[in-house]
């Protein structure tokens, strides 16, 4: 990041605030945020694992149907906590997250997985969901579930190289 | 799954994984720091940066004549406190004592003259850190 440019000025103006100087400041307020961004990825990447691998063609016998009715209000859930924790940790940090690799890398497969997602869910989600137990998943469909599965463990992995690159 | 699918699937995992490597080449933690080193820094407290994840400070020393910063990388503010170490025990102007590990290699940490405190001598006290 080069120093002055409006990024890296924007990043010193949220890293300085009173918000993101007390959360950097706090002892126990900023573990805390760190815990809930983890919990929540946590039910995240679970949630959503669990409904790619049946998408693949795991345990066909489970009912897509009432599996994603059960699964996606925790994935919902999920993003209730790990969102609002993500924009506080980013404020915290904001100077050297807005330039920092793993971070930018970490945001661009965030929106690479709610395309591939929002994707699914305009496509073949309704065929997969209501279709007779036993039968096998759509290629299309198996294509969205592997890349789902690859760039949620990739925004995992960058996500954790933010603190060391 | 269709010859198609499958293709861009492992070329979209193959991508990612050589990216995921390219990455791991970077630097790790406490790894940068040589624990087998330690050097006893005797100073002054220029600078503090009270804060999580990790309080650093700059501490000047006067070393044969000549004044040298060295940036100080300390622990989180839970162990810090837990260790004795308060915000006023190391504030701007305070005389510490600091034993200390080195970085490897300058290169990575990106500062000239950084080390991670192992324990810290301030107010008559030694606190452990590491």
């Amino acid at each position: 990041m080069i120093d002055g440019s409006p990024a890296a000025r924007l990043g010193v103006a949220i890293a300085t605030s009173p918000l993101g100087t007390g959360l950097r400041e706090s002892v126990w307020l900023y573990p805390t945020v760190e815990t809930l961004h983890i919990l929540g990825f946590a039910l995240l990447f679970g949630s959503i694992l669990v409904v790619d691998l049946r998408l693949l063609g795991f345990r066909l016998n489970v009912n897509l149907g009432p599996l994603v009715r059960f699964v996606l209000p925790i994935t919902l859930l999920s993003l209730l906590l790990v969102v609002p924790t993500g924009l506080l940790l980013f404020m915290a940090h904001a100077t050297d997250l807005v330039g920092n690799r793993a971070f930018i890398v970490k945001m661009v497969l965030l929106f690479a997985a709610a395309i591939n997602a929002l994707m699914f869910h305009a496509g073949p989600y309704r065929v997969e969901t209501e279709a007779p137990p036993g039968g096998s998943p759509r290629g299309s469909t198996r294509l969205f579930a592997a890349l789902s599965m690859v760039i949620w463990v990739s925004v995992i992995v960058a996500g954790r190289w933010i603190a060391y690159v | 799954m269709t010859r198609a699918g499958l293709r861009a699937m492992s070329l979209a995992s193959a991508a990612l994984l050589l990216f995921d490597v390219g990455l791991a080449q970077a630097h790790h933690a406490w790894t940068e720091i040589d624990t087998a080193k330690t050097l006893t820094l005797s100073g002054t407290v220029k600078s503090l940066q009270w804060e999580n994840p990790h309080a650093r400070l700059v501490l000047e020393i006067v070393d044969g004549g000549a004044r040298v910063e060295w940036t100080v990388l300390m622990s989180g503010l839970a162990r810090m406190e837990r260790r004795g170490v308060t915000r006023s025990a190391v504030a701007v102007g305070k005389a510490i004592v600091v034993i200390a590990s080195p970085a490897r290699d300058v290169r990575v940490v990106r500062v000239v003259r950084v080390v991670r405190a192992n324990r810290i001598r301030c107010d008559g006290r030694d606190h452990v850190l590491y």
